[in-house]
């Protein structure tokens, strides 16, 4: 019956795409911690205008990646991690240390909530 | 509102070819996962087009999912008639040579008003006119009119993709040994027929091609067989 294999090669491209996007998903989490946390290192070794142009950088990343991110995550999840990202090359100065510490932790905890509620389960 | 409209468009298009994958037997006839099937899709679809916050992947693909899980299911249901038999139920009979079966119509807990109403909405006003009447699975009624004086009386299935009718085989005063001497004569086994109807008077057979995905050959009347009993 051809509408056997329809079905079984619609399950396969369901099953690659889903798999295909996760990844997406998960490397993008992955590029941005990895933004944020350069950035982050840059202002402990007190290059703050490098570590303004590494959050502006990784705030444009994920904004660019965002409209794909919305087909795969909820859009909540994406919109409050873009307004975090755009937060912080603001907080990137002497004075703002202990502020830019709590929100470059509340960016990573929103890069994980947005990976883990691809993954997460029942 | 422009995320909302693509959205529908999307899912529009979506639920179509979803239907249209999973064929007219999505739109012919409801059984009860059929039902459930369009429901799932109706409902997931609504809540992809009224929730812009869940992500559209997730909708389209529990869509597809959902579809691809029908057709496999209903292809098992055609492989496997006990499978079939457990999802779908099996059709009742519920009036017999004019005859009303109480026992029936408890056991599908119909009343008689409601029998009687379905009867006359296939132009049945007196269940005497009735020579066989049955409850399908998807809960239509099939009614086969009691013949005019010289014909014969209609074909009532025996035994059907494997499924043996007992009712019929009661009605017409047959047992399964009759059944068996009746395949046996003509060098056949329960699992070879497709379709088996009986009169009383004449037979009409089907069997089955060793391919089960090319039976329907048998509309051609290439091996269908016609006789007497």
């Amino acid at each position: 019956m051809k509408r056997n294999l329809y079905a079984a090669a619609l399950l396969v491209l369901l099953a690659l795409l889903l798999g295909g996007s996760g990844l997406y998903v998960q490397s993008t989490g992955a590029a941005l911690r990895q933004g944020i946390d350069s950035a982050y290192s840059m202002t402990l070794q007190r290059d703050y205008t490098g570590a303004r142009h590494a959050y502006l950088a990784t705030w444009q990343s994920a904004e660019a990646r965002g409209h794909v991110l919305r087909l795969f995550v909820r859009r909540a999840l994406v919109d409050k991690l873009e307004e975090t990202l755009a937060t912080l090359a603001h907080y990137a100065h002497p004075d703002n240390q202990a502020d830019l510490a709590v929100e470059t932790a509340r960016a990573r905890a929103q890069i994980e909530e947005m990976t883990s509620s691809f993954w997460d389960g029942l | 509102m422009m995320t909302a409209l693509l959205r529908t468009v999307l899912v529009y298009f979506a639920v179509i070819a979803a239907m249209r994958l999973m064929g007219k037997r999505q739109l012919g006839e409801l059984q009860p996962a059929e039902l459930v099937t369009a429901l799932l899709i109706s409902n997931v679809a609504s809540i992809c087009i009224e929730e812009p916050d869940l992500p559209l992947l997730a909708s389209l693909t529990a869509i597809f999912l959902i579809a691809a899980l029908e057709i496999l299911n209903s292809s098992l249901t055609f492989y496997f008639p006990r499978y079939a038999q457990l999802l779908f139920g099996k059709p009742v009979t519920v009036v017999r040579g004019g005859r009303v079966d109480e026992r029936a119509l408890s056991y599908l807990r119909i009343s008689a008003a409601d029998l009687a109403e379905a009867l006359r909405g296939r132009d049945i006003f007196d269940p005497r006119d009735a020579a066989w009447a049955v409850i399908e699975t998807n809960g239509t009624l099939s009614v086969a009119p009691a013949p005019a004086p010289g014909m014969p009386p209609p074909m009532l299935p025996v035994l059907i993709g494997g499924h043996l009718y007992r009712d019929t085989l009661k009605a017409l005063g047959k047992d399964d040994a009759w059944l068996d001497g009746l395949l046996a004569a003509q060098k056949l086994k329960r699992g070879d027929v497709l379709m088996l109807l009986h009169n009383g008077r004449t037979m009409y057979l089907s069997v089955k091609e060793k391919r089960p995905g090319r039976a329907g050959a048998d509309e051609n009347g290439e091996n269908a067989g016609e006789g007497t009993a």
